[in-house]
């Protein structure tokens, strides 16, 4: 015990570091880069001492190396500014658009365990059938799809040939009149195109992993014992089989949802949905510094606790793993 | 020899058909290349300048042709040729065809706007009568049609597309989006006193521009691998190059690239993508260059990991015993050993690399319409999506199959040159 915490210190203290790397890499790119994001607020009538103002009141005025150690000391408070262009704090800004993002990664997440152990466990059951067959060719041919592509096309078929469920957006105009139950449907009816767009490449992933540890973990001895001790066959998948392979999977799913938290951006941008992809690309189109910084501050954040997470509970789940090999 | 249908059969058709089809097109380019030749020992200054980057395509690509003919011939013996052939190795010929001869196979130049009156957003399989006319020179456009001589016509050459036309006694009649429209017989273009009438054919329909789509898919090919190669490249040599160090080196430099490469894999790099093509602008280059810094960290740790382990094997040992020196232990001892892993790695960094620029090119961050590459044409076909289905369906199923094709290609490797397996 006393290992893991040193070890999970460490971890943590690295994190931070990288965290630290990663907004630092940003200031200075951002910094690079041409363009001045205060062009658009200043009237070329201006006299010079009120765009001197202008620019003061962006903070941009002062030497650069002083701007990055005032940003370094105030982003380890959390403060990262206000937004150029919504005129806020930036934590305000994210605070508004972080929960979509949030709510379709976690939702796309279970769905993809969800449909993925069904799945490898229909084709574990119908072992080289056609089911089988059919499963694995679907899953091949799902992990060469784009997102942007599987967008595309299911905005094609279900939006415009057959007109049964709305391409772009979370809600309808008319949705404050609709009644509770009303509004539930009205959500699902919006996200169900961009989460099976988001769901769809994972899923096959997990499916493929999982199918291939469910036949590895079947031919081990204990399997064995458990049939000749007279267990019946569905106790054992779903009890001892299916428990065993799923094990190796919850640090994929770590990384996944990481990915999730910062690659739903091009199905926020095809669907019109606005989350932190849309809001990052935004903030890029638009030179402001401090919300492009915030943004990628938040991605990284969740990708390294995604990843810290997985590995805390691939500890817990399983005791005799070796520490050191896990957190390596 | 074995029976059945071979590499050389696959082959033979393709050059055999090709020749067979576009036999005019062929020829032309031949012809011009020919005079083209005889003025570079005639005046070389002006041939040199005339040389630009289509007419060097075309020229290419008929020396290729020439030299393909020759090989199969040469070769035809050769075991590799008379391989029988599956389905991936049938399609990587043929895509590998379609990237080599595209100027040969297209009807037309990807960038050309036919006109945008009469041929935009045409569908499938459908064909025009082309022929040009000299009755009006300098146009004067009202959208779509020129206001002068009230003809919807190419603006460059002056090429009139038709749904059809015939003759009678000195008038051309042709018929415009159901109008019908005479011109004097004496402006048409002729030969022999019979006016020039050419077939257009655009087999996966036209788009918003009217250029044709076939033509823009076949080298929107073009520019995907192109990119893919050069991107996977650049990973490859830094994923090697920095995973030997890492692994070979003292810890102290070792745990900075290690955390280097962990700040890379934890950074959302389509993001880091976009602000640097956002930022400094996209070009050739930089696209190829941010796809290749982003894509090297899985390579790193295989020959890292690799290395590492490699180390302390009693080969190495004693190879580093005898004093020899660092780079050729990499290419001696180690890189054979993990040539496999890194084979397959790549392959699939392949993949990834046509698909994260394929998603560049969908936000409008890719290379400039001159370039017409899938993820643009996707972009663009979105908003007529209503209309024109064709727009989006055949650049996605060019760039599925591409990918399909790359992974299937590389999972065969895998199986190859796996000796567990």
């Amino acid at each position: 015990m006393k290992n893991l915490i040193k070890i999970l210190t460490r971890r943590i203290l690295t994190s931070l570091l990288i965290l630290y790397l990663i907004i630092s890499y940003i200031f200075i790119l951002v910094r690079l880069a041409p363009g001045d994001p205060t062009h658009k607020f200043i009237s070329p009538d201006l006299k010079s001492e009120y765009v001197k103002k202008v620019q003061e009141s962006f903070n941009l005025d002062k030497p650069i190396l002083s701007q990055y150690f005032t940003f370094i000391s105030n982003s380890f408070k959390g403060d990262f500014g206000y937004s150029f262009n919504h005129r806020i704090k930036v934590e305000n800004v994210i605070s508004e658009y972080l929960p979509v993002t949030l709510i379709i990664a976690l939702l796309s997440l279970s769905i993809q365990l969800i449909a993925s152990i069904l799945l490898s466990l229909a084709a574990f059951k119908s072992d080289g059938g056609l089911l089988d067959k059919l499963l694995s060719r679907a899953s091949v041919i799902s992990y060469a799809l784009p997102t942007f592509v599987i967008g595309v096309f299911l905005v094609m078929i279900f939006s415009v040939y057959l007109n049964v469920l709305p391409a772009s957006g979370i809600q309808s105009y008319n949705h404050g009149d609709l009644s509770f139950i009303g509004k539930i449907l009205d959500y699902a009816a919006h996200l169900t195109l961009p989460l099976i767009t988001v769901s769809l490449v994972g899923t096959a992933v997990f499916y493929k992993y999982l199918r291939d540890n469910l036949a590895t973990v079947k031919n081990q001895q204990f399997v064995l014992f458990l049939k000749a001790n007279g267990y019946s066959e569905n106790k054992i998948l779903l009890k001892h089989i299916l428990p065993n392979s799923i094990l190796p999977l919850i640090s994929i799913a770590g990384i996944e949802f990481g990915i999730l938290m910062g690659g739903t951006l091009l199905t926020e941008v095809i669907f019109g949905i606005p989350g932190m992809g849309r809001l990052t690309i935004d903030a890029i189109f638009t030179n402001d510094y401090p919300l492009v910084i915030g943004c990628a501050f938040t991605s990284a954040l969740f990708m390294i606790l995604a990843n810290l997470l997985a590995d805390i509970v691939k500890i817990i789940i399983n005791r005799n793993l070796n520490i050191e090999g896990a957190l390596a | 020899m074995k029976k059945g249908f071979s590499l050389l059969h696959l082959m033979l058709l393709i050059l055999i058909s090709l020749i067979l089809i576009r036999f005019d097109r062929i020829s032309e380019i031949s012809n011009q290349l020919a005079s083209w030749i005889g003025l570079l020992f005639t005046d070389f200054n002006s041939a040199w300048s005339q040389l630009n980057l289509s007419l060097f395509d075309d020229f290419m690509s008929i020396i290729i042709l020439l030299h393909v003919i020759v090989i199969t011939l040469l070769f035809k013996n050769n075991k590799l040729f008379n391989t029988k052939i599956t389905l991936l190795g049938g399609s990587l010929i043929l895509l590998t065809a379609a990237i080599l001869f595209a100027p040969l196979i297209s009807n037309q130049n990807p960038n050309f706007f036919t006109d945008v009156g009469t041929t935009k957003l045409l569908p499938p399989m459908s064909s025009k009568k082309v022929f040009s006319t000299t009755e009006c020179t300098s146009h004067n456009f009202n959208p779509g049609r020129c206001k002068k001589c009230g003809l919807s016509i190419n603006n460059e050459n002056n090429m009139v597309f038709a749904d059809s036309c015939y003759l009678s006694g000195t008038n051309f009649c042709f018929f415009q989006k159901g109008t019908k429209k005479t011109l004097p017989l004496a402006s048409i273009i002729t030969s022999e006193n019979k006016p020039i009438v050419k077939n257009a054919h655009f087999i996966l329909g036209t788009d918003q521009f009217g250029r044709d789509v076939f033509s823009r898919v076949l080298y929107g090919a073009r520019v995907s691998i192109l990119i893919g190669i050069l991107a996977t490249l650049i990973s490859l040599t830094l994923g090697i190059s920095l995973g030997f160090w890492a692994g070979f080196s003292n810890s102290r430099v070792s745990i900075v690239l290690t955390r280097i490469n962990e700040t890379f894999l934890l950074f959302p790099m389509i993001f880091l993508a976009i602000m640097i093509l956002m930022f400094f602008g996209s070009n050739f280059l930089s696209i190829v260059l941010v796809l290749g810094l982003s894509g090297w960290m899985g390579l790193f740790k295989i020959v890292k990991e690799e290395v590492i382990k490699i180390k302390s094997k009693d080969y190495f040992l004693s190879s580093k015993a005898l004093g020899i020196p660092k780079r050729d232990l990499l290419f001696i001892d180690i890189l054979p050993v993990i040539a496999v892993p890194i084979t397959v790695n790549t392959l699939f960094q392949f993949g990834n690399v046509i698909i994260a620029e394929s998603a560049l090119s969908f936000l409008g961050l890719s290379l400039s319409s001159d370039f017409p590459s899938w993820g643009t044409m996707i972009e663009n076909g979105q908003e007529y999506i209503r209309h024109a289905w064709w727009l989006v369906t055949f650049p996605s199923l060019a760039l599925v199959l591409t990918l399909l094709l790359s992974n299937n290609f590389a999972q065969f490797i895998n199986k190859k040159l796996d000796p567990r397996i």
